[in-house]
This record gives C-alpha cells, sequence and structure tokens, in this order.
C-alpha cells in the first residue's frame, strides 16, 4: 500500500466524522481531529476503530493517548503497517 | 489555581447510544472496574463515566496544554451509588484518577442528557456557576454560538454587567475559553460543551 492510499484512507475515514466537510478539504497533516476538525472527541475512538478494521492493525492504548492530528494517525499506520511485514 | 471542566452528553444521539453499545469502543475507553459498573449499572453508566472522563481532561489540559485526551486514563470513582436529586434528574458526585491527579466531579443525570463538572481542587468554598440548555432545531454548526450566548447572559445576571461588554473568545494556541469583561481578561476558568441538541458551561467566578 501506498504512503497515498493510506493518506486517502485516513482521510475518507475521518470525512465521516467531520460535520464541515470543507474542513477535511482544506485540512492539512498538522491539523489536530478535536480542535481543528472539530471532531468529537468521543468520535475519535470510532476512528480508532475504523483504522483498525481499515488496515488490520491494533491500536494499544500507549498509541492512542498519542494521537492528536492527522500526521499522528498517518505515522501510526505506517509504522503498524511496517512492523506486519 | 483551580480549574474546572465540563461535559454534557445527549443520551438520545445515535452515534453516542452506537458507540456505547460497541464492546470493543467500551474496552478503549473504560479499565475493567469500570466496565464491570457499566454490566451492573445499566445502559446510562458509560455516558457518565464518558461525560465524568471528558469534564476532567477539561481541567486537567488547563495544567498541561499538551495532553491528548486518552479516555482509559481517566478513572472514575462513584461512591457505592446512593443518587440524590428531586424532579427528574438524579445527581452523583464522584473522583477521576488522571495520572496521580485526584480530581472531583459532580455529575446530573437526566431522561435526556448527563450533565458532569469536574474541578481540579474541588468545589468546597467556590463560587461556581453552571448550566445548559436544548436548543432543539440548532444546525451543529451553530452550537459553539449558542453556548456562548447562554455563559454571556448567565454571567451579564450573576455579575450585573451588560451583556454587551462581555465576549467569550477562545485562546489561539490552547483553543482554552476565556470570558472578557470590558475587553480585559476577567480571568475566571470557563469551560464550554455541547453535544447533540444541549449546551452547556461551567465557571469558577472567585475562590
Amino acid at each position: 500500500m501506498t504512503a497515498t492510499d493510506i493518506n486517502n484512507k485516513i482521510t475518507g475515514i475521518l470525512s465521516k466524522y467531520v460535520f464541515n466537510k470543507k474542513l477535511i478539504l482544506k485540512a492539512t497533516p498538522d491539523f489536530r481531529l478535536t480542535k481543528d476538525l472539530k471532531i468529537n472527541s468521543a468520535r475519535v475512538v470510532d476512528i480508532v476503530l475504523d483504522i483498525e478494521d481499515e488496515f488490520e492493525v491494533e491500536i494499544d492504548n500507549k498509541s492512542l493517548e498519542k494521537i492528536k492530528t492527522i500526521s499522528d494517525l498517518t505515522s501510526l499506520v505506517n509504522s503498524l503497517l511496517s512492523a506486519k511485514k | 489555581m483551580s480549574f474546572i471542566g465540563n461535559d454534557i452528553v445527549s443520551l438520545t444521539d445515535v452515534n453516542n447510544r452506537v458507540s456505547f453499545q460497541n464492546d470493543r469502543y467500551l474496552q478503549k475507553s473504560f479499565v475493567p472496574r469500570e466496565l464491570d459498573e457499566i454490566k451492573k449499572f445499566g445502559k446510562k453508566w458509560p455516558f457518565l463515566l464518558w461525560s465524568c472522563k471528558e469534564s476532567a481532561y477539561k481541567a486537567r489540559v488547563k495544567q498541561d496544554h499538551r495532553k491528548p485526551f486518552c479516555p482509559i486514563n481517566f478513572q472514575v470513582y462513584h461512591s457505592p451509588v446512593c443518587p440524590k436529586g428531586t424532579g427528574n434528574y438524579t445527581a452523583l458526585s464522584g473522583q477521576v484518577e488522571n495520572e496521580g491527579h485526584i480530581l472531583i466531579t459532580k455529575s446530573w443525570v437526566c431522561n435526556d442528557y448527563i450533565h458532569s463538572i469536574c474541578s481540579t481542587e474541588g468545589f468546597d468554598g467556590m463560587n461556581i456557576i453552571y448550566g445548559l440548555r436544548k436548543n432543539v432545531n440548532v444546525p451543529p454548526g451553530r452550537q459553539s454560538a449558542c453556548v456562548r450566548k447562554l455563559v454571556i447572559g448567565n454571567l451579564a445576571h450573576k455579575l450585573n454587567v451588560d451583556v454587551r461588554n462581555i465576549k467569550i473568545k477562545k485562546d489561539r494556541e490552547t483553543e482554552i475559553p476565556v470570558a472578557m469583561i470590558d475587553n480585559s481578561d476577567s480571568e475566571m476558568d470557563l469551560s464550554l460543551s455541547h453535544d447533540g441538541e444541549f449546551v452547556a458551561f461551567a465557571c469558577i467566578i472567585s475562590i
């Protein structure tokens, strides 16, 4: 899976939980999920579950507590996929 | 210095209901003791625990602005349930433990929402105001404006200040709300929340 595939899949998951779709269109990697994308914090756990399903990985609590930005999610997925190889 | 947080959880919001019925969601959000309590105390319990965790986070993040919200790291304790309340709500007191810090919570459980407020130093001797409003038919994007209006109205009444002289701003970096009175930071600690049709706030007027 290419980096673009990973980014597109993550963006697709996030867009389910972003009310204002304009935000996802202008999002940059440093956008914070709750502060900048205005995602309800209760939905962040849903996002983690969706990512686990989409990429067939498991995200532990230590990793969960480090997720603030889109970039954090992308890096986490990349490292989990690399570890699977 | 004492900090306050608050969180309102809609019990009728479909997304909330779906999430709190998902075992994997619960496993990521609650420790085994809390999961046992959810089994024991029923459907509203995960909503109550969540609102306590999030209100505690909102108070703690004022002590450490970089802290991300990881719900499982905020453990909620309620004394053997002895609900108090009249009319159509139940009031509960509790504690939240986070990385060695103990925070104090108060929660109100109703038919369609749970509202929790949390203080880093407890509530004794503090002049605190809090409130909520149900806004039927308010588009989701307008909730922030609604909660600001609610806070301004309450502060104006409490402080005997004209509503036009109160503004609610957010710190650009931390996004923590600040009440400005006559264009000066009032230094009152403020917390805003909204979920579904509900908006809510809590504010430390003075200690």
